[in-house]
């Protein structure tokens, strides 16, 4: 058979197929479209599917953890570290899954259906399946589990997503197979909501998520949890996909201290450990290598657009154009990343606009200060803290590469503990970060007229009809077409600076095949297998 | 100079270690009523200082505003509605004192309460990881103390020569180091050139009898690094001036033997100022602790200590101070009764 083409696989089923609601994938294929994670073609779990040879079955691996919290738990809704989202990924499942690319494949669900403009959704939901206890899988815990997250006390990070969308009467359950979402509006993206890490699937009625109530449809099932220092999940010897895990086991332990988490991966008992930082990376070598997760988060300097300068559009785009988004990225974050032109999606995102500009202008922006008024420069004051990784340095980078054209940045520190009551949304200019979502989720959320968290204080009702458009097709070309105009507009008139897209840096022994990165859940282990 | 002469094989029995106790200097009824006056006085003084930790404790730990601890417990994305809500289910709303009484009412009665970041009995939490801290900190006690004592004796029967010079050299050399330093220098040694132990002590979490053990001794070994150097130089010091002492020359003329003379005469005098080092060494080490179960990853009380601090913990955080204060107070009392055992001029006196 000829060389199987993920990319190539992934556009042709995406576009024709997937939104549509056939049932595309065979069983057992889950192609999450990073590179080295080869899928298996034909579907069932054949083994020796993929490109690096032979798998191997049986043995435990160890993943070591600094993002982990003594408050983590087995509720998958509610996680939120790397280390919650990790084991709760081995254990759970979702009804859909996405890869990189925004297709949206069957995992729970065989297949999903969208009446004609997008606002019912009905899900045809896969037979056969047990929870780790032996209850078969039916559409009344797919039901449960949505209905939960739409309990603003449960405070799952999808709530927001989710509840502009969906109320829970809109959820019902026909039979055991089917289960059909009524919207109160149209949301062509709900299969993809729903592929996100807190809408895996627990068992009806789960409350309490101590460790013999944690049961779900994974690859794997949890066998002993203590928050904050270990865990261990075991093989699911009956998992619907025949023939995987070939693990025997997972355990996860947590090292804060990133020197020794390192080493645990070069020479110790560890075989995949949690992001490290930037300036680590060098030191990792032998037997170990970076994974290194492309596009994962991004930092960006934010302006009010309704305080002085940043009024005058010609102010911020000076201040856009002065950056060298390179030296940012290298400065930074190592040149772990990619430069963008001042979107919140990274390159190599389906929906990135061809046309940004990258460059480095630095008598554009000074002709531009000159035309606005300040043939002088001008000088602002940049807020940070150190509440996220990069943040200072960034407003360093940005305060150095800047100075050329006149903007003589004055940073002001904050302390992490006041920063998002305080200056976040307050202030004319801080920094910020968000993890990636899709264009619609993150335009949504920050750039819209009514975004919770509108950073640049901007209302374009360009911006805002585009948005609305985008929800209601579920044609792929179309949701291209628009998302790529929403996201030149903001490129164009918004007062954020997003130098760089940048890369989490995983670790691994080099004989650790098979795993998975996956944009909500992390780490997917159920191909993983040590050589 | 003390030089106790060649050793005498058939010297009258002694045993090793410490001397034998108070039955060969029996203790007259109005003394032993005096030194309970004393034990008293100091057990009250104990939980006074008790009880400021406990304020201080308490003070430092609510230095943030409940509304940054509420911030802090549910991320920037949180809407106001659901701060509120958060103070008002934790009792963050209250005034800070009623919330201190409630907490040490509580507290003196053994319920340390229910943490309201992880939502568990902070006991339950932390009950299993202070029972490796201790197991830790005893295996590095039952390590160094004899070791170090041992040392110093040795140097101090050679001071004026090279190797004593060498070796206290060597000892200032260690005791400079942080117990940060001196624990990754022994990993990348022991673990990472060597691959002889494991790099980090996460086999306590799982594995079997023999990972669990072997994942003890490198931070047992950083933690003695720590505190030899410390009372090695005290034992020296405290083993000159006993060699030097009229009774221990006496001794040396009666031709006891070298051994007889070194521990049972001169060492038992030199115990006074070395039980009193080694208690302000234990204090260390419980403080070593933290240090070193962050560097191993070693799933203890220290660790746990680390993790409430990062994520606003505040009642898991009050618990573990307030249990390692009652440790320290404990063990220097317990220094201070060693010390009026080993020196019955001081049974009466307060100490």
């Amino acid at each position: 058979m000829a060389e199987f083409d993920d990319d190539q696989f992934l556009k042709e089923l995406t576009r024709r197929q997937l939104l549509k609601g056939a049932a595309g994938i065979a069983a057992g294929a889950s192609v999450l479209g990073l590179a080295g994670c080869g899928g298996d073609e034909g579907g069932g779990g054949a083994e020796g599917g993929t490109a690096t040879g032979q798998v191997k079955r049986g043995g435990i691996l160890q993943v070591s953890f600094s993002d982990s919290s003594t408050d983590e738990s087995l509720d998958p809704a509610i996680s939120e570290l790397n280390n919650d989202s990790f084991y709760t990924g081995q254990i759970y499942e979702g009804l859909t899954v996405a890869d990189t690319e925004w297709g949206v494949h069957p995992v729970l669900a065989e297949k999903w259906e969208p009446n004609e403009d997008a606002s019912e959704w009905t899900f045809t939901l896969r037979q056969g399946v047990t929870f780790h206890d032996g209850t078969p899988f039916t559409s009344k815990d797919a039901a449960y589990s949505i209905g939960r997250l739409l309990d603003e006390e449960l405070g799952s990070p999808l709530f927001s997503r989710l509840e502009p969308s969906l109320d829970p009467d809109g959820i019902e359950s026909p039979d055991d197979s089917t289960l059909v979402l009524t919207l109160k509006r149209p949301d062509s993206l709900i299969p993809l909501a729903l592929s996100a890490r807190h809408a895996m699937i627990v068992k009806e009625g789960t409350a309490d998520f101590a460790l013999a109530n944690a049961q779900g449809t994974g690859p794997f099932k949890i066998k002993s949890f203590q928050p904050g220092q270990s865990w261990e999940v075991e093989k699911n010897a009956s998992y619907w996909e025949k023939g995987l895990p070939y693990l025997d086991g997972i355990r996860g332990a947590v090292i804060g201290e990133q020197s020794t988490k390192v080493q645990s991966v070069t020479s110790g008992q560890s075989h995949i450990a949690d992001p490290i930082d930037y300036s680590a990376a060098s030191t990792v070598s032998g037997n170990a290598e970076l994974l290194e997760f492309k596009g994962a988060t991004y930092l960006l300097v934010a302006m009010d657009q309704t305080k002085e300068p940043f009024t005058d559009e010609r102010v911020v785009d000076a201040i856009k154009m002065a950056v060298d988004r390179e030296q940012v990225l290298n400065a930074v974050f190592q040149g772990y990343g990619d430069v963008t032109g001042d979107v919140p999606v990274p390159p190599n995102d389906f929906f990135y606009p061809s046309d940004l500009q990258t460059g480095q202008d630095i008598e554009g922006a000074k002709q531009l200060l000159a035309d606005a008024g300040h043939p002088d420069g001008i000088d602002l004051e940049l807020h940070t803290s150190a509440s996220y990784g990069g943040m200072v340095d960034l407003a360093v980078a940005f305060q150095q590469v800047v100075e050329p054209a006149g903007i003589r940045v004055k940073i002001n520190q904050g302390s992490p503990d006041t920063y998002w009551d305080q200056v976040w949304l307050v202030k004319p200019m801080y920094v910020s970060y968000y993890t990636r979502r899709h264009p619609n989720e993150i335009l949504s959320v920050t750039y819209a007229s009514n975004a919770p968290w509108n950073e640049c204080k901007l209302k374009d009702p360009a911006l805002d009809q585009l948005l609305a458009d985008g929800l209601k097709t579920t044609d792929r070309d179309e949701q291209k077409q628009i998302y790529q105009d929403a996201l030149s507009l903001v490129a164009d008139k918004h007062g954020t600076s997003i130098p760089a897209f940048v890369s989490k840096l995983w670790l691994k022994k080099k004989n650790v095949r098979g795993e998975e990165l996956e944009l909500s859940r992390g780490m997917i282990m159920k191909k993983a297998y040590i050589a | 100079m003390p030089n106790p002469g060649p050793p005498v094989e058939s010297g009258p029995a002694a045993a090793p270690g410490l001397p034998p106790g108070p039955a060969l200097t029996p203790v007259p009824p109005r003394t032993r009523f005096a030194r309970i006056e004393t034990i008293g006085r100091q057990l009250g003084v104990a939980l006074i200082t008790l009880l400021v930790i406990s304020i201080v404790t308490f003070a430092a730990t609510n230095y943030k505003s409940p509304e940054e601890v509420a911030r802090q417990a549910l991320g920037r994305e949180a809407a106001k509605v659901q701060l509120n809500a958060y103070l008002k289910q934790h009792g963050l709303d209250k005034p800070i004192y009623i919330r201190y009484g409630d907490w040490l009412g509580d507290f003196v009665q053994g319920d340390f309460g229910t943490s309201p970041v992880t939502g568990r009995s902070v006991r339950d939490d932390i009950g299993p990881r202070f029972v490796r801290t201790l197991l830790l900190s005893l295996v590095a006690l039952a390590v160094a103390l004899p070791l170090s004592v041992a040392l110093g004796v040795f140097m101090a029967r050679r001071i004026g020569r090279w190797s004593d010079f060498a070796l206290l050299i060597g000892t200032v050399i260690v005791a400079a180091m942080p117990e940060f330093v001196v624990g990754i220098g022994l990993l990348m040694l022991f673990a990472v050139t060597l691959g002889w132990l494991p790099v980090d002590s996460t086999g306590i979490s799982f594995g079997d009898f023999e990972a669990q053990a072997e994942a003890y001794i490198l931070p047992a070994l950083t933690l003695v690094l720590a505190m030899v150097p410390h009372i090695a130089r005290i034992a020296r010091v405290s083993a000159r001036e006993a060699f030097g002492a009229p009774f221990v020359q006496a001794a040396v003329l009666r031709g006891l033997s070298r051994r007889s003379v070194t521990w049972d005469h001169g060492m038992r005098n030199a115990a006074v100022p070395l039980v009193n080092a080694v208690a302000i060494n234990i204090v260390y080490l419980l403080s070593g602790v933290i240090v070193v179960e962050n560097v191993f990853a070693f799933p203890g009380i220290g660790q746990a200590l680390v993790q409430a601090i990062g994520a606003g913990d505040v009642i898991t955080v009050q618990a573990i101070a307030l249990v390692m204060g009652a440790m320290f107070i404990a063990i220097s009392l317990g220094a201070d009764l060693l010390a009026v055992y080993f020196n019955p001029r001081l049974r009466t006196a307060a100490a």
